[in-house]
């Protein structure tokens, strides 16, 4: 019975108080999809290299990765004719940068700075 | 009583408690000089005076004045002196957060000796009881008490970039061997940023026969209690690393390339718990000077390319570990080049202090970058090497946006990529 909760719960699309979503493993790119476009973005092949980068990452790590990590991995395949600049990712996910860009790809938190 | 109330009465009392016989003698000689403007690189690149160190203190001068002077009582009394509000807190927080970065250039002017910078880092503990510490902060401090780090980095991370550095290199990289000589500390950023940091150290201890280790327990340099203004969270965050290197009885523990985490563990340390270390404390750069002289490790080939050195503020001006990295540089660059105001007098990179843990720093951060451009303007470098991970991260941010194609290396990265091949060594010894 208790598993069978505990299976439910994570399937479960539900956000935290910041607007994450809480479960991690619950995620789908209908998920992501939705997310985006409720803050008017249109998802684009570059937005899923950094969606699927950010989701792989925080698998490993169990944090985001900061915006040197993503330009450092994925720089070529967002930009692949001028150097990838933070500019250029926080323009990507436009009115949100980083932080929009963890909760489309349904990371837990995300504080987006190193310290 | 409101909550305001409380918070600004909780400040008021934090701040009173800061102010010690040193703290009372700096206000009393201030001479109103203005010297220390000149030495701030936020009052440097803005001009605007409100940024003038002495300034920032202005909320813990005037508890000082009315409350351990003569004059300032009969003030108060007669109700001519100026009180710490809220209001005048909140107006000072972007003041002693985001336009100082403890950097202690002030300190190093002043004609009369006052320690301004301490004096900053005295107001922020007012600032942080009356609840006014920047947003950015507050969470580096929160995930630093319960994760262990303010970038919210576990053991999982750590773990899982030993794991590449062991797989890419074939070296090991010891964790929790009770018993080794040294306990290496890292800061979150070198884990997450430059793990290159990780692998070095084992590449240059394996050749020098250093016997080190990491602490499962007690990884984690930086102390985010140090930037925010917190005694409280500095102690407890010193205390893990003491109480992790106690556990594995070494007799050393090295702080890694990071400004503040120096100053936390080497300076500030044994005074927050009020004892003596068991073990003694090294920067990463001492020791490794130290093999350097006395030949534990070699280094081959001179890089050709123009580079300077960029001091660290928390490791030159507070730590005096200025000599180090210009004899290990000497071995291994050939066109090493000072900037104006080096070593000591160096200008600091902008983002210490917990300014770049600051979103909303972000912008006065990058203005007063300009500073930096200006001294690498004037010599025309073409690599730039540092010993803080901090500062790398806001250095390469800084000529980003500057479009100045400089790359920034940390100076243990370098040596390590100069070390002589082991077997080349082992065979120079059996001759």
């Amino acid at each position: 019975m208790l598993n069978q909760n505990k299976g439910a719960d994570l399937k479960n699309l539900d956000l935290n108080k910041k607007g994450y979503l809480i479960h991690f493993e619950a995620w789908n790119k209908d998920f992501a999809n939705n997310m985006a476009e409720s803050n008017g973005l249109k998802l684009t092949e570059c937005h899923w290299h950094v969606i699927d980068f950010l989701r792989e990452y925080f698998q490993e790590f169990g944090i985001a990765p900061d915006a040197r990590e993503v330009i450092k991995k994925l720089g070529k395949k967002i930009n692949p004719n001028t150097p990838c600049s933070r500019k250029h990712l926080e323009g990507l996910f436009a009115n949100g940068g980083c932080k929009l860009a963890c909760k489309i790809a349904g990371l837990p938190d995300c504080h987006c700075r190193g310290v | 009583m409101s909550t305001g109330t409380l918070n600004i009465s909780k400040g008021i009392n934090a701040l009173k408690e800061q102010i010690d016989a040193p703290t009372a003698a700096f206000f009393s000689s201030c001479v109103h000089c203005g010297l220390c403007a000149e030495a701030c690189l936020f009052y440097t690149e803005t001009n605007d005076p409100k940024y003038t160190p002495i300034n920032k203190v202005e909320p813990l001068r005037r508890i000082w004045e009315s409350e351990y002077t003569l004059f300032g009582r009969l003030k108060k009394v007669l109700g001519l002196a100026k009180p710490v509000t809220d209001e005048m807190l909140q107006e000072w927080e972007p003041l002693v957060y985001d336009a100082c970065t403890l950097c202690g250039r002030c300190s190093m002017v002043c004609p009369v000796g006052n320690d301004i910078s301490t004096m900053i880092r005295k107001v922020r503990e007012g600032m942080v009881a009356s609840d006014h510490a920047p947003e950015g902060l507050i969470g580096a401090s929160t995930r630093a008490v319960k994760i262990g780090s303010p970038m919210g980095i576990r053991l999982k991370a750590l773990k899982a970039q030993i794991g590449h550095i062991e797989t890419d290199t074939g070296l090991t990289i010891p964790i929790d061997v009770e018993g080794a000589d040294y306990l290496a500390l890292l800061s979150s950023m070198e884990i997450i940023n430059f793990p290159e940091y990780i692998e070095s150290l084992a590449k240059i201890f394996k050749q020098a026969g250093v016997s080190w280790t990491l602490s499962s327990e007690a990884f984690e340099a930086t102390n985010s209690g140090i930037q925010i203004g917190s005694s409280d969270i500095a102690r407890e965050l010193v205390q893990r690393v003491v109480e992790g290197a106690e556990k594995l009885k070494v007799k050393y523990v090295i702080s890694p390339e990071c400004g503040h985490a120096y100053t936390a563990i080497r300076w500030d340390g044994p005074n927050l718990i009020g004892r003596e270390y068991p073990f003694k404390v090294v920067h990463i750069l001492e020791l490794l000077d130290e093999l350097q002289q006395s030949g534990r490790f070699k280094t081959s080939g001179l890089l050709e390319k123009r580079l300077t050195f960029h001091d660290p503020c928390q490791l030159v001006r507070k730590g005096g570990v200025e000599a180090q990295p210009r004899r290990l540089l000497a071995q291994i660059s050939s066109q090493f080049v000072e900037m104006t105001d080096s070593g000591k007098m160096n200008w600091c990179c902008g983002g210490g202090g917990g300014v770049s843990a600051n979103e909303r720093a972000d912008d006065i951060r990058l203005k007063v970058f300009n500073r930096k451009k200006a001294q690498l303007e004037e010599i025309d470098i073409e690599v730039m090497v540092t010993a803080c991970a901090n500062c790398r991260l806001v250095l390469e941010e800084g000529l980003e946006e500057n479009n100045m194609d400089i790359p920034v290396i940390g100076l243990s990265e370098l040596i390590s990529e100069h070390l002589v091949e082991e077997n080349a060594v082992k065979g120079e010894n059996n001759e």
